[in-house]
């Protein structure tokens, strides 16, 4: 987008701005109500439930914090709160003066009959401006078949269509032909730079620390930068404020517990909980002394842990903060090899609310994110360490204005202090160290200010305009090496000081989405978005990797630009019963990175890893299906992707444009769940898409005896199409036959120790509050072999005349059946 | 780089865990709970490791390119392999491979040696082309020129001042103290951008083989004066020298006398000879990406042209 463009754009803004404030002068005789909208049984906030006014069919939906303003004129209203899983909160109100409400929501009674009621207001689907954002509750995520019984946000919305799975065993997705990169992923606000446990099988996110997650894969808001695919915005529970409970589950290979409680009731709660592997718990007692097994084992934990207080009613202050680890270790003593990995992620947040009046509202954010990841490995006196990272120390301020029924406004700053740890090693044979040069960090500031309105133009034409500038300032101590373009040797090395300038980089990131409702089931919505990012994951290996390195913007590397348009024609059926959409989106990407061919992960050190890099652009385009079947007894949703996502390089591929690795030509998701009685509930997922795009052997060559490889066209070549089904069962156990049973077994005690059987009670707190349930699961019920990686084996030899090249696929999971046992109370 | 950074990264490739489960199957369980905790962890590497299996991806295609192998050292005359590739989707054919109708020529920029075909049974392929009329000297770069197929190709390489080892020596690797590595102390001289590659023969053997991990260059080093190892290259010709049960595989034996050459190359034949390594370190291993080796030679062809300067060293062990 050119810089005019920008100007205009900022005009248009401007206009709106104005025009507010006009409405404004005319509207003296309005009031506001606001509040807070929360669950009565545990005081946490509903994020983005629908408020509105039954009258004008008007409304808006709760912020991050569970907080509404409505401004209307003068009058009597009835005020509706809808949120999915919730009884309807309805209440007439006399608007005469400002009101404070606050909307305790109640769970919804599950019988068929009642489901089927459905508001007036689940039309979101059709009526909101957002376009490609999808929000889902931990309920609904908990229902699907989940691997090895835990329950995995991530894996969930790569079922949603326009989103993309690496594959097994990578929990890397791909949202709209945008890279792993580009996908902003905030835990509380906090930035999780690697979402992945082991070789991604478990995403980091504990389901029972989680309240809701929202994805935004196109028409980004305007409070959200520095990526350019999407964002995943996940929130962690509060804690409830009425009460102690605790919860948990114990699995095949992984069991999580949960306490929350209030620190004073209805005022403040907190949480904790935890997550671990333990195999090696297990294994390592009975494994002999002095087998490599005694000393070696892998295991990954989580740790959640938030408080939240309500100093008064207008301030409020969080504390939550994330910690996990992976750790691998192996020690064998006959040869004297060690091996260390560790990696994971630490994030703290603190935040505080504050409601200046009722159509203002703030969030300060304090946040601190850190990601590292440490290889050491060692034999005969030889020791070998490599490290990587990341660590951001970001303060941010969210204001949120709500003037009138018509117009949100948010407007904001953000600023960032990043430090990188590109790959840093450390290797000594002896006593000797080898020059590995120092451990580097690179410095940078990032900063961003953002404005936008989400304001209605007529009672048909709703328009989210935002606008956000954004900046990048590389700092030292740097040593940037120059390279001679011929030979490629250093020529020369400039030293910039402790907070010089080495580069920086800003610029205008226009956003607007426009929905044109139809009529009450159906809309047209369109969006166009710019947006700059610059931090960049460059990535050797085919896979992603806990190895992969988070590089800054230099003088090389420039920021990556991102354009996306989107259209999309929303319909809802059988009052709302069904929503379907179809989206068509094209994406052009610049400054894309890649390491040029034959890059070896040692050239990092001594040097700068940009030197490795080469630069080019991608461009993405698709169509997205969608229906889903919201409430009843059986419900589930279709989607199916049609895409193209390409790369051009000018140093790859002899120039020729090349399809992305995770180039995907069709995508299927088919996600059933039916609720057969109380006890009993079935849900089943099915899979599909074209396998990735690989680089395969073309011809081979003998170099000093030896056969070695020629590579065709990059990713020229497919792997075999990726499928899957999974089904999965949840019995619940009745808690009244539970608590005969208990009576009997407690009566055939009394009867036999001949005590007088009418005294037997059963507490009834027990039966109240404990709950149990069992999670049956199959993965992969048709045990497909879908291949995780393609490998060439060469076998024979050339002197015995039998040499040959063989493509190999490794698969990692047959059908795997797995049982969880969850708890309550 | 030395020895035990290879070793390391070839132990951390995928064939750990098979042995690791095996090495669970063999040891007894002599309880019930033992035998139930090994067997957790032998699911869990089971599922890890699981199935490989052949897949048809219907590879199609691939042109037979030609491939110059060439060298000129110091004091020797220069000697030059030419072959063609062998697309995938063909059985390998030996008789197609070999060129031997070339034009080959090397230029020192004043005089040009027209190399001819002979045998040499000690060569890594016995046919190739040989020069005789110029003789490598340090400092001096050369042109090679190859006319195969109806097509030209050129490229260019200098000979560096060769640096000689401090000295060399023959150490045990424990447990044993009969076989071990051949160890050499270098005095790196200052100043970025020299590039090694390291030969060995035993009196035995055909020709110097170069173990992987053998071209490096003073990026890490740069001035620094230490030891370091390497283990026995293996000639990828003789069947029996890669036999997994023969124990002295990658050994030199306290009885051997092992002929040390050690080089200075120039960058492009460096970059040639370390991506050619991380090729076939990578090559079969599920988690690499493929490397492409970076040829020096213009017009199409694969493979390298490098001028080695070079110097000699001997181990006798048992003296």
């Amino acid at each position: 987008m050119s810089n005019s463009s920008h100007i205009t754009f900022f005009l248009i803004m401007s206009f709106f701005l104005i025009r507010i404030n006009n409405i404004q002068a005319q509207e003296k005789k309005s009031f506001t109500i606001s509040g807070y909208v929360k669950d009565a049984s545990n005081g946490e906030y509903s994020i983005g439930a629908n408020v509105y006014i039954k009258e004008l069919l008007k409304g808006t939906n709760t912020n991050q914090y569970g907080f509404y303003s409505i401004t209307v004129d003068k009058g009597t209203y009835h005020l509706v709160v809808s949120y999915i899983g919730y009884q309807d909160f309805i209440r007439e109100i006399v608007l005469d003066k400002d009101i404070h409400l606050n909307v305790d929501m109640k769970m919804e009674v599950i019988t068929t009959q009642e489901v089927e009621v459905v508001s007036e207001k689940s039309d979101k689907n059709v009526t909101s401006t957002s376009v490609g954002a999808v929000k889902m509750d931990m309920q609904e995520i908990k229902k699907i078949p989940a691997f090895m019984g835990e329950v995995d946000i991530l894996k969930t919305i790569q079922l949603l269509p326009g989103v993309k799975s690496a594959g097994e065993g990578n929990t890397g997705f791909y949202v709209r032909g945008g890279g792993p990169d580009q996908n902003l992923i905030l835990l509380d606000e906090a930035v999780v730079y690697n979402a992945a446990h082991l070789f991604g099988f478990f995403s980091v996110f504990n389901g029972d620390a989680v309240k809701s997650i929202t994805l935004t894969k196109g028409g980004m808001p305007a409070q959200y930068g520095g990526r350019l695919a999407s964002v995943l915005d996940i929130s962690m529970k509060e804690g409830n404020n009425k009460e102690y409970h605790a919860e948990g589950g114990i699995g095949l290979i992984a069991s999580r517990l949960t306490i929350q409680g209030p620190i004073k009731k209805d005022t403040g709660s907190f949480i904790i909980s935890g997550r671990r592997t333990y195999i090696d718990v297990l294994s390592k007692p009975f494994a002999k002394p002095g087998s490599p097994l005694k000393n070696s084992g892998y295991h990954f934990y989580d740790l959640n842990a938030k408080v939240n207080y309500r100093i008064s009613d207008k301030d409020r202050i969080f504390v939550s903060g994330y910690f996990g680890r992976d750790v691998l270790s192996f020690k064998d003593k006959s040869s004297e090899f060690t091996l260390d990995v560790a990696w994971g992620n630490s994030t703290g947040v603190v935040r505080w609310n504050h409601l200046f009046n009722s159509k203002l509202f703030m969030n300060t954010s304090v946040i601190f994110s850190d990601y590292n990841f440490r290889f050491g490995a060692g034999q005969s006196g030889f020791e070998f360490e490599l490290f990587s990272g990341i660590r951001d120390w970001n303060a941010k301020v969210d204001f949120s204005y709500f003037p009138n029924i018509r117009n949100e406004i948010k407007f904001g700053a953000n600023y960032i202090f990043h430090t990188f740890r590109p790959t840093s090693v450390s290797a000594k044979q002896g006593d000797v160290t080898f020059d590995f040069g120092n451990v580097k960090k690179e410095k940078a500031h990032e900063a961003a200010v953002y404005l936008s309105d989400d304001f209605d133009v007529t009672d048909k034409l709703r328009i989210h305009a935002g606008l956000r500038y954004s900046y990048f300032m590389q700092i030292g101590p740097f040593d940037r090496y120059v390279k001679d373009p011929i030979s490629g040797q250093t020529t020369e090395i400039i030293h910039f000081t402790s907070n010089q300038k080495v580069k920086d980089y800003g610029g205008f990131e226009p956003r607007l989405n426009i929905r044109y409702q139809l009529n009450s089931k159906s809309s047209v919505k369109a969006s166009y978005t710019y947006n700059l990012q610059y931090i960049h994951l460059a990535s050797l290996s085919a896979i992603s990797l806990p190895t992969d390195t988070w590089v800054p913007c230099s003088q090389l590397v420039q920021p990556q630009k991102g354009t996306q348009y989107s259209l999309g024609y929303f319909r809802n059926f059988m009052e709302n019963k069904y929503e379907t959409s179809v989206e068509v989106y094209y994406k052009e990407l610049q400054n894309q990175i890649e390491y040029k061919d034959g890059s070896l992960p040692s050239n990092d050190v001594n040097d700068n890893a940009d030197n490795q890099f080469t630069f080019g652009k991608g461009r993405a385009y698709g169509a997205e299906f969608f229906i889903k079947k919201r409430i009843g007894k059986f419900n589930g949703w279709l989607g199916y992707t049609l895409s193209y996502t390409k790369r051009k390089f000018p140093e790859l591929n002899f120039g020729r444009e090349f399809y992305a690795k995770y180039d995907r030509r069709h995508d299927v998701s088919l996600i059933a769940s039916y609720d057969l009685s109380k006890k009993w509930t079935f849900s089943a997922v099915w899979v599909y898409s074209t396998g990735n795009a690989i680089t395969v052997p073309v011809a081979y060559y003998i170099i000093d005896g030896n056969f070695v490889t020629e590579y065709g066209d990059r990713n020229a070549f497919r792997m075999p199409a990726y499928h899957r089904m999974d089904i999965s069962a949840t019995y619940t156990p009745d808690r009244n036959k539970q608590i005969e049973r208990k009576k009997q077994r407690l009566t055939k005690r009394y009867e036999k120790k001949g005590k007088d059987v009418s005294a037997i009670v059963v507490p009834k707190k027990w039966a109240k509050n404990y709950e149990s349930s069992w999670s049956f699961s199959v993965f992969n019920v048709y045990n497909r072999h879908n291949p995780y990686i393609i490998y060439f084996a060469n076998e024979g030899s050339f002197a015995t005349g039998d040499y040959k090249a063989k493509a190999k696929q490794i698969y990692l999971f047959p059908i795997l059946p797995s049982v969880t046992w969850n708890f309550k109370f | 780089m030395p020895t035990e950074r290879n070793k390391i990264v070839n132990t951390y490739k995928f064939p750990l865990l098979p042995k690791l489960r095996d090495k669970l199957w063999r040891e007894p369980a002599p309880n019930f709970f033992r035998g139930l905790g090994r067997g957790m962890f032998f699911l869990l590497i089971t599922f890890l490791i699981n199935c490989t299996e052949d897949v048809n991806l219907g590879v199609v295609g691939g042109e037979k390119k030609i491939v110059i192998e060439g060298s000129i050292e110091n004091g020797k005359p220069a000697k030059v392999i030419v072959t063609r590739s062998s697309p995938v989707s063909q059985a390998i054919d030996v008789n197609s491979i070999l060129v031997t109708d070339a034009k080959v020529y090397v230029s020192d920029g004043i005089i040009i040696d027209t190399l001819t075909l002979g045998i040499d049974s000690f060569a890594s392929l016995p046919v190739l082309y040989n020069g005789s009329v110029v003789i490598g000297v340090p400092h001096q770069t050369y042109y090679l020129t190859v006319v195969a197929d109806g097509k030209t190709y050129t490229a260019i390489t200098t000979i560096p001042e060769p640096i000689a080892l401090d000295s060399v020596w023959w150490k045990p690797q424990p447990p044993s103290d009969t076989l071990g590595w051949a160890w050499a102390h270098i005095s790196e001289p200052p100043g970025y951008g020299n590039a090694y590659k390291w030969f060995a023969k035993r009196s035995g053997d055909r020709r110097y083989l170069a173990p992987f991990g053998s071209s490096f260059d003073d990026k890490f080093i740069d001035g620094k004066s230490f030891d370091f190892a390497y283990n026995r290259g293996s000639d990828p010709n003789d069947p029996t020298a890669n036999d997994p049960e023969d124990i002295t595989r990658g050994f030199y034996k306290h009885s051997d006398t092992i002929y040390i050459k050690f080089c200075t190359m120039d960058h492009n034949t460096a970059l040639f000879y370390t991506t050619y390594e991380a090729a076939m370190q990578t090559n079969g291993n599920p988690f690499a990406s493929p490397v492409s080796i970076i040829s020096n030679i213009n017009g199409g062809a694969l493979g390298v042209w490098g001028g080695f300067g070079c110097t000699y060293d001997t181990i006798m062990p048992a003296h």
